[in-house]
């Protein structure tokens, strides 16, 4: 009993980074239906950056945890700017897939080239003591996650319901025309939307290496888990995307204990494909007005 | 000096096929010629060739990224190797096996992702690739581990036993044939259906054609293509191993496709061979993904045909510069259009009813219990403000949208409309309020994508170009000109429709939609933005069309128009029928002038 329990908050913790990392898909997405496929390799960034900053040049924690998070929020402004804007063409546009895919392979291999590929773990504020709920022993610095994540997600909220960027955002993803025809900028709002991404990637990557080890190589397979989360829920589903990033990282700490470490990854992709069979849209989503081609 | 370009011109073909036939004789004679070290490059260029050109077929006809496929190589060569050496089978039983299992495992990923559309497609067989990777590292038994399988024995046929150069003449032949095949696939209906897809995947099902259908097939050829190329590689290397099929590799092969230029047929060979001596001139070990990257991204932004798509462009330009000062070979005009129409069906009887049609979005209720029927060859035209339901009720009609209620009978029969390109398959065709012609496409093959629903030939038909496959283009060619010809189009038929004037694209755009044999007609807006002469034109086509026994329902706001060509008038709005007559009497009605013109109008005109 206490190691399932154990498990689930173990789960919970990795979930709530996956739904993170998720909902910056769904925050482009619904504006201006493209995403950046380089996700990953964001949040990888947003880790190293982070153990470089506290290990390597000393910097007091909270200062480079912002940092971490402000330089990639910036750096996915530039990537909106170069990789996006002049490839969002419509809804069969393939181009913006491959330039963001290749913006990953570069940060990537940028950060291998000036990092190496040694892997380090950020010492985390709270130490490396444990937790004991009801028999479970859980380190604090994996519980912490699920408070921390919680406060950013109610920040999220916040700045989706009150600011008046988050009004245009909510304007925009329900009809972009309408809002240009009110005079506000839409390449602006799409700008907003990456930030918003962006930050959300860094704050996930700098989150991370607090429990985890990053090194460079794991962007890719973040971006996938994270593309799973989004697929499950639906990518324009962002309560979805919450969930389902929870119930991905319980089921994957499950099936490592119960079924098979080597082989977790396959299940999950195997569990995504079949959702896909049996929901497309996702397992979450309100159906919309559906357009039968 | 002019004159003997257009004697060239003229024999343009046969010049291609004879620089081809050249180019592939010396690289056949390359063996005899290089040393193994360049054999060795080029045969890796050749392997690259087969898959990318698959690959292609995806990218640049059907308009989707697989970023998976270095997985499907994967699957190839290690089903073939394990196979060999294990089993003892012979080449060519297994690399049959490979690429049914490429296919396979392709199919099992690309059925609900392709179904789910957009960016699923590439981001599951990013997935893929990832996994297939982590399955040759883990799954000991039948991979061998990181170690990979090797000792995997060379293909023999008749007792001989292929060498390098032999193997390299083998992937030279299969490459040529896999060119050739994807020619004659972009040259059919199958290619046109995809490119038309790709565009539009809208106006394409309006034409019938099913994105699934068209989608899947190209993806199910990449898959076998890169299977065989996986276990052609395998059995000549004679050792393979996980390192080989990286997402790195995956990224290769799309840029290969990309900087070639995705769409051209040539394109994967350029492609392959700049990456494949690219490594060899630089050799680089640091940063060599992200120059693939930035390879990747300055492609993207400054050549986005790639290098063969914007060199054939500007070939092209000029080839037609020459060829326009020549005189177009005359082709026979029929004024008479005997086989367009077969089905002259009895007029009066009713061809379409509406019963009680119901439409909401979210809360708002745009159709209000719709019902009508529309005779047997008349024209009915709905007319109504801006709003009122109009178009909606052409795409509940036409099975863009379903309705929340109500029921539709065509001919008598029950109508039931699954999907647009279901409805079209049943006899109704439509055009759209905006043009939606395909611009990569030329007029007549815009035309000719209309009978791709109806008339297309089986997918080996199109690649193999076999004599009921060239009997079938001649057909619908005719039937292409006899359609243009109909609609009164004069000019060049050879042009990119994005090059036609607004006009004639909406012309064109109906001889499309009459090209998939509809008994009913659905037209929306055609006269927007047309000329008085040109109003005069759709006019009488739409006389011809009636007078053919077609049944036409015509949204239009040219009362004068919708006044000479109707029989019937159905008012439209807010969603609910005011009223069906003559024209004469509905456009006359206080009630409808009151729709159209507000209450206090018609007060103050009282």
């Amino acid at each position: 009993m206490s190691l399932v329990l154990q498990l689930m908050i173990s789960g919970l913790a990795v979930g709530c980074l996956y739904a993170l990392i998720a909902l910056g898909y769904s925050l482009t997405y619904v504006v201006n239906g493209t995403l950046n496929m380089s996700q990953g390799q964001l949040v990888m960034l947003g880790g190293v950056i982070m153990f470089g900053f506290t290990s390597h040049a000393h910097l007091p924690f909270l200062v480079s945890f912002a940092l971490a998070a402000a330089l990639v929020a910036l750096l996915n402004l530039g990537i909106e700017r170069l990789a996006i804007r002049k490839f969002d063409r419509g809804p069969n546009a393939i181009e913006w897939v491959l330039s963001t895919i290749a913006v990953g392979i570069i940060i990537q291999d940028v950060a291998l080239y000036f990092n190496g590929p040694d892997e380090g773990v950020t010492p985390s504020p709270v130490g490396d003591g444990m937790l004991r709920i009801m028999g479970a022993g859980v380190y604090w610095k994996e519980f912490v996650f699920l408070p921390v994540v919680a406060l950013l997600l109610v920040g999220l909220i916040v700045f989706y319901k009150k600011s008046h960027w988050g009004l245009w955002l909510r304007a925009t993803a329900d009809n972009r025309t309408a809002i240009e025809i009110m005079g506000v900028s839409s390449n602006k709002i799409v700008a907003v939307a990456y930030v918003l991404s962006g930050l959300l990637a860094g704050l996930g990557g700098a989150l991370m290496s607090t429990n985890y080890a990053v090194s460079v190589d794991i962007g890719l397979a973040l971006g996938l888990k994270a593309i799973s989360v989004a697929i499950l829920a639906g990518v324009n589903n962002p309560k979805g995307i919450v969930a389902a990033g929870l119930i991905l990282g319980i089921a994957e700490v499950f099936i490592g204990q119960y079924i098979s470490t080597a082989f977790r990854e396959m299940f999950v992709y195997g569990m995504v494909i079949l959702v896909l069979y049996w929901k497309p849209a996702g397992l979450f989503n309100t159906s919309k007005t559906v357009i039968k081609v | 000096m002019n004159s003997f370009l257009q004697l060239g011109l003229r024999y343009r073909g046969t010049a291609a096929v004879t620089s081809a036939a050249i180019i592939v004789a010396l690289l056949a004679a390359c063996p005899w010629l290089m040393d193994t070290y360049y054999l060795n490059l080029l045969f890796m260029i050749g392997t690259f060739v087969i898959t990318c050109t698959g690959m292609n077929l995806l990218i640049g006809y059907c308009g989707i990224v697989s970023i998976g496929h270095a997985g499907l190589m994967a699957t190839g060569a290690y089903v073939s190797s394990y196979l060999s050496t294990q089993a003892g089978l012979s080449f060519w039983v297994v690399a049959l096996a490979g690429m049914l299992m490429s296919l396979v495992i392709g199919s099992l990923i690309a059925i609900p992702t392709i179904k789910a559309g957009g960016v699923y497609l590439s981001m599951i067989t990013i997935a893929f690739g990832v996994v297939i990777h982590e399955v040759l590292i883990r799954w000991d038994a039948f991979t061998g581990g990181p170690l990979g399988i090797s000792g995997i024995p060379k293909p023999e046929l008749g007792g001989y036993r292929f060498d390098l150069k032999s193997m390299y003449l083998l992937v030279l032949a299969v490459s040529v044939l896999v060119l050739v095949l994807i020619r004659n696939l972009r040259r059919s209906a199958w290619g046109r259906a995809m490119i038309a897809t790709k565009e539009n995947e809208i106006a394409a099902a309006s034409l019938g054609i099913r994105k699934f259908a068209v989608q899947y097939a190209g993806f199910a050829f990449s898959a076998v293509l890169a299977g065989l190329s996986g276990a052609i590689y395998a059995h000549a290397n004679s050792f393979i191993s996980p390192d080989t099929y990286h997402f790195q590799t995956s990224v290769q092969l799309v840029l290969i496709v990309i900087l070639g230029g995705a769409g051209t047929v040539l394109g994967p060979v350029v492609g392959a061979t700049i990456l494949v001596f690219l490594p060899e001139l630089l050799q680089m070990e640091k940063l060599r993904m992200a120059l693939y990257g930035g390879i990747m991204f300055a492609v993207l932004f400054f050549l986005p045909k790639g290098i063969v798509g914007t060199a054939g462009q500007l070939l092209g330009r000029k080839i037609r510069g020459y060829a326009k000062t020549g005189p177009s070979p005359a082709r026979e005009r029929n004024s008479e259009t005997p086989q367009l129409f077969a089905h002259a069906s009895s007029s009066g009887a009713v061809m379409l009813e509406l019963n009680g049609i119901h439409k909401h979005f979210g809360g708002l209720h745009a159709l209000k219990d719709v019902s009508f029927s529309v005779a047997t060859g008349a024209v009915h035209s709905l007319v109504g403000p801006n709003g009122a339901g109009k178009t909606t009720l052409l795409n509940v009609i036409s099975g863009l949208y379903s309705a929340n209620q109500g029921t539709l009978s065509l001919r008598g029969k029950s109508l039931n409309p699954r999907s647009l390109s279901d409805v079209t398959m049943l006899g109704i065709a439509r055009t759209f309020q905006h043009s939606r012609l395909f611009k990569e496409l030329t007029v007549l093959e815009n035309v000719m994508v209309g009978m791709a629903g109806r008339r297309r030939v089986g997918f080996a038909h199109a690649l193999l170009h076999t004599p009921k496959q060239r009997r079938d283009e001649r057909v619908m060619e005719e039937r292409a000109h006899l359609l243009l010809d109909l609609i009164g189009y004069e000019g060049d038929r050879d042009m990119p429709a994005s090059q036609l004037p607004y006009g004639h694209q909406r012309m064109v755009e109906i001889a499309r939609a009459l090209a998939t044999e509809p008994d009913l007609l659905l037209l929306d807006e055609p006269a927007a933005g047309m000329t008085a002469a040109e109003i005069g034109q759709l006019e009488q086509l739409l006389r011809k069309l009636t007078a053919y026994g077609l049944t036409i329902i015509l949204i239009e706001h040219h009362m004068d128009f919708v006044q000479r060509i109707s029989d019937t008038v159905t008012v439209l709005d807010f969603g609910k029928v005011i009223g069906t007559g003559k024209p004469e009497e509905m456009l006359t009605d206080p009630r409808v002038i009151q729709a159209y013109l507000g209450a206090e109008e018609v007060a103050a005109g009282a």
